[in-house]
């Protein structure tokens, strides 16, 4: 197995919607990444910023990538639609794992 | 440019994913979706940019033979060698990117900025329309109306707004006003700064009617109040008691949310639905509302129509007066249709169109500048053959001359982005004292994070389109070192950049001119008044206004030192609305795009207007106070009434009542309804002949020298016990000019681009010109040893370069065409062709042109036939 490739913040928060909206055949493209982001962080994200984050995923090898049919509501445009691959999977099991042991005994106040 | 900032299968899929995502969106607002999916592109291409320099930035090292720090100190001293060439570049390109930044820092206001409510793109504004008429006539809601619509449309938050009315603010003035319901607020999403209203507020019963709680701007607060915290609880009234209780403060960034004209209100009422609640012909309540999750623009519309029909049912009938047209009689009939229309579309619908072709003109300006640039650098590319050769023949690559030229012209575009941002400042600060009052903008036109950012995309835009055009002109010309200088001038490139050049000049400045001699025409034509010592008083009349308190009124104004005359009338004017008149059009009469306007007006009315008699007379005193049927009208009504015959002694009949009136003069036209728009002709009958005599408006005239005395008129207006309100005063020449704003602020950015482009063609043909002669210098010397004279070497280098010239005037002809019927519909009285402006454009470009040739040409001719030949 590939060599397991420290994952930032937001590279996480991409691979963990990719993950979610690619489950019961949906597909993983830009909107329903972005609209995962937003829905489950409650945060202001850049579409930008998942664009390009996508894009470099895939780069690493933590992203594929796939087109589907052009269609007409797309203005006769294909969907990028992205799947997890294993290295990024480990990636994410390391970091949870990570941050579960640096975690195990710590109680933040209010 | 999309494709080389992402890549490209990326930016394919990208374009899907806005095009299904605007499309969805689009079933709302199609306006608001195709706004929203260009903001997305653009931030996802900002994005990337920034993404691709960070990228770059990380992994730059500095290198070690001819690095880019050498390059950019071998392109400063080449820069420096050249400080003619240097200072026109960076000059044009400032020029432009001031310009530009300028008018986008208005038009991100109107165009590109999403409205300043939370969703905006559900807000919807909903009026009454009739199917058998264009949507284009519609009407205001009544209570019943409302009150059917809620109950059709439960899902659905509704607001409802009344505007119109001033308040006393105290010291003798008043501020527009407008009143609001309890969901108003909530439905925007604003919450007031401080304070706000109480339910109480809003429960008739419990308000005192004087004095009515109030929600300021904060720009009212800045400017009545001085910003002060504690101004919550305040009262502030007139002599008479009326006046406001301030209840809270708005924030900043809050903007009514209608499109009003002039009128934009400075205090916000509680909205408390009047005696005519029940009455559902009477119309005049804004409705705006929220659509839920799901519901389109089109399903709302179809759903409140049907409801219509509820209200159609109790619909008083109409009394069959003969006199109203078809379509009189449906606007006043019940509605059988409902027009919902995506809010934005409500507020921009006047000023997005002009916005955008402004901003289109003044990317325009900055494209010019960028080709001025190509071709400046195009031309002095020439006269670096000999230094390029001998760096190439040093060991320089092409891509590496190529970077340098390249570096060179990013030092220009940079110092001239810099000195155009330093300047953006002052053009923002004089562009905010020139805004019209009734522009709506979403933000203030200040230099912001946006504006900045846009000015630095505009530069690198100007940079690209400059580096484009070099990298297409120079590797041909790199690859062939140490070429001879001469060449016979006739590059066909550098022709048609000068033809694009004089063409896009052409087309601003023909636009400019057009739109300088409407204002013109503004200005100088006659408005019938004599403004200058008049002064006009708004108020409002005590709710029983006898004879006896109006003349006491106006005897105590008369009686200030300084005061001339002072006359009184019932129509508002100078306020851009035409109102109908009271007396029937005679059978025969001329038709006439606006309606003829009849008014009520007292004794000193005339002399205090400054009207002088035309033919006839004027009513006496004592048909004045006795209110005779007699009556004064203007020329053009005159002329329209009675086609070719006198006017006196005619009669006019009331519509209301028959009274008959008979004509016993005529006065010259006045302009009663704004500078640019004129009335149907005007009818003056005393003020005690009329139906209800009430006072909107009084004029004063001062004596000469003695227009200072507005202040005293002021104060005692302000402090009246009969129960007159004064609610404003100002000179005549100001209410007069403000009704120009517009226009005047339409002329001025048209004449300042105009005049940029004309300076930038000026630079951009001169520099052209002088290169392309000077590498002739060889060649002339040559002619005019085998003995051509000067003044025939002047001509011919004058006819051959005027071509391009030529070329460019008549492509930019055909385009300014086009542009001048676009901007047609904004002109005051345009003529059929108004050859003036035409030609005075044309001669600026030729003489800005020509100046530009001739120059070089006459120091051509100058040169000393050896020392010509000398030259390589």
């Amino acid at each position: 197995m590939a060599a397991v490739e420290a994952l930032g913040e937001f590279e996480q928060l991409v691979l963990l919607a990719v993950l979610r909206t690619s489950r019961d055949d949906r597909q993983a493209y830009g909107i329903s990444v972005y609209d995962e982001l937003v829905a489950r962080t409650g945060r202001r994200i850049a579409r930008g910023a998942v664009y390009m984050t996508l894009d470099r995923l895939e780069k690493k090898g933590l992203l594929t990538s796939f087109l589907t049919e052009p269609t007409a509501e797309r203005g006769g445009r294909a969907r990028r639609c992205y799947r997890v691959t294993k290295t990024a999977t480990a990636a994410l099991r390391a970091s949870r794992t990570a941050l579960q042991r640096l975690w195990e005994g710590l109680e933040l106040g209010r | 440019m999309r494709r080389s900032i992402l890549p490209p299968g990326l930016a394919d899929a990208i374009r899907g994913d806005l095009e299904e995502e605007r499309r969805r969106r689009a079933q709302r607002s199609p306006t608001a979706a195709r706004v929203w999916s260009w903001r997305a592109w653009i931030g996802i291409a900002v994005f990337a940019a920034w993404s691709r320099i960070v990228d770059a930035a990380r992994g730059w090292r500095p290198s070690t033979w001819l690095g880019p720090a050498h390059e950019w100190r071998q392109a400063m001293r080449g820069l420096r060698r050249s400080p003619w060439y240097a200072a026109s570049g960076a000059g044009v390109i400032a020029l432009s990117l001031t310009l530009t930044t300028t008018v986008f820092a208005v038009v991100d206001g109107v165009v590109f900025r999403p409205l300043p409510y939370v969703n905006s793109d559900d807000l919807v504004a909903v009026v009454g329309g009739f199917r058998a008429l264009p949507a284009t006539n519609f009407v205001l809601a009544s209570w019943p109306d409302v009150r059917a619509w809620k109950a059709a449309a439960p899902a659905v938050a509704f607001a409802t707004l009344d505007i119109g009315g001033q308040v006393p603010v105290g010291d003798g003035d008043s501020v527009p006003v407008a009143a609001i319901d309890e969901a108003l607020l909530n439905l925007l999403g604003v919450k007031p700064l401080m304070g706000g209203f109480a339910p109480t507020d809003y429960v008739p019963e419990v308000r005192t009617a004087s004095i009515v709680p109030a929600l300021l701007t904060y720009q009212t607060w800045q400017k009545r109040f001085g910003g002060d915290p504690g101004v919550i609880g305040r009262v502030r009234t007139d002599s008479s008691g009326h006046g406001l209780r301030v209840a809270g403060i708005l924030p900043r960034s809050f903007v009514f949310p209608t499109s009003l004209g002039p009128f934009v209100p400075e205090v916000l009422t509680p909205l408390v639905p009047g005696r005519s609640q029940g009455d559902p012909s009477a119309r005049g309540v804004r409705v705006l509302g929220r659509l839920p999750p799901g519901m389109t623009v089109d399903a709302l519309s179809r759903r409140l129509s049907e409801a219509a029909s509820v209200v159609a049912a109790a619909f008083p009938a109409l009394p069959s007066d003969p006199r109203l047209s078809a379509t009189q009689r449906i606007l006043r009939g019940p509605f059988d249709v409902v027009h919902v229309r995506p809010l934005i579309e409500e507020l921009t619908l006047g000023t997005r169109p002009v916005a955008v072709t402004v901003f289109v003109t003044a990317a325009g300006l900055l494209l010019l500048a960028s080709l001025n640039l190509i071709g400046l650098s195009s031309g002095r590319f020439l006269d670096r053959h000999t230094e390029l050769g001998l760096r190439r023949a040093l060991g320089g690559t092409t891509p590496v001359l190529v970077r340098l030229v390249a570096i060179e012209h990013g030092l220009l575009v940079m110092a001239g982005g810099l000195v155009g941002m330093a300047a953006l400042p002052l053009t923002l600060g004089t562009v905010g004292r020139l805004l019209p009052r009734d522009v709506v903008l979403f933000k203030a036109a200040t230099l912001d994070l946006r504006v900045a950012a846009f000015a630095g995309i505009a530069m690198m835009a100007a940079m690209a389109v400059v580096t484009v055009g070099i990298a297409i002109a120079m590797p041909r010309r790199i690859s062939r070192p140490a070429p001879r200088a001469t060449e016979s001038g006739r590059s066909a490139a550098r022709s048609a950049v000068v033809s694009v050049q004089i063409a896009l000049a052409l087309v601003m400045t023909v636009s400019g001119a057009l739109l300088a001699a409407s204002l013109l025409r503004i200005w100088t034509a006659p408005v019938g008044w004599r403004p200058e010592s008049l002064a006009r008083l708004r108020v409002r009349a005590p709710d029983a206004l006898d004879a006896g308190t109006l003349t006491r009124f106006l005897d105590q104004l008369r009686r200030t030192p300084g005061v001339a005359h002072a006359g009184a009338l019932d129509l508002p004017i100078l306020e851009e609305s035409i109102y109908v008149s009271a007396f029937e059009t005679p059978e025969g009469a001329l038709k006439s795009e606006a309606d003829a306007q009849s008014m009520g007006v007292t004794d000193d009315f005339f002399d205090a207007a400054g009207l002088t008699l035309v033919s006839g007379r004027l009513p006496t005193r004592r048909e004045f106070s006795e209110g005779a049927s007699v009556a004064v009208v203007s020329r053009r009504l005159g002329e329209r009434y009675w086609r070719g015959q006198s006017p006196m002694g005619q009669t006019i009949r009331r519509s209301r009542d028959g009274r008959v009136f008979v004509v016993v003069g005529v006065v010259p036209d006045v302009l009663t309804v704004e500078w640019d728009l004129d009335s149907g002709g005007d009818i003056y009958v005393p003020l005690a002949a009329t139906l209800h005599p009430n006072v909107s408006n009084i004029l004063v005239r001062f004596e000469r020298g003695h227009d200072a005395a507005l202040d005293d008129v002021v104060a005692v207006a302000a402090n009246d016990r009969s129960g007159f309100r004064l609610l404003h005063a100002e000179t005549f020449s100001t209410a007069l000019g403000e009704s120009i704003d517009w226009q005047r602020f339409q002329s001025w950015l048209f004449v300042v681009l105009g005049g940029a482009a004309l300076a930038i063609v000026g630079v951009g043909v001169l520099g052209l010109m002088a290169m392309r002669t000077g590498r002739r210098t060889r060649e002339v010397g040559v002619r005019m040893a085998l003995g051509a004279t000067r003044a025939s070497v002047r001509r011919q280098l004058v006819r051959e370069q005027f071509g391009p010239v030529a070329a460019g005037l008549a492509m930019g002809s055909a385009a300014a065409m086009w542009a001048s019927t676009v901007i047609r519909s904004y002109l005051y009285k345009p003529p059929a062709y108004d050859w003036s402006a035409w030609t005075a454009a044309v001669i600026l470009i030729l003489v800005a042109a020509l100046t530009g040739i001739s120059i070089p040409a006459w120091k051509a001719s100058r040169i000393e036939p050896v020392a010509a030949l000398r030259q390589d």
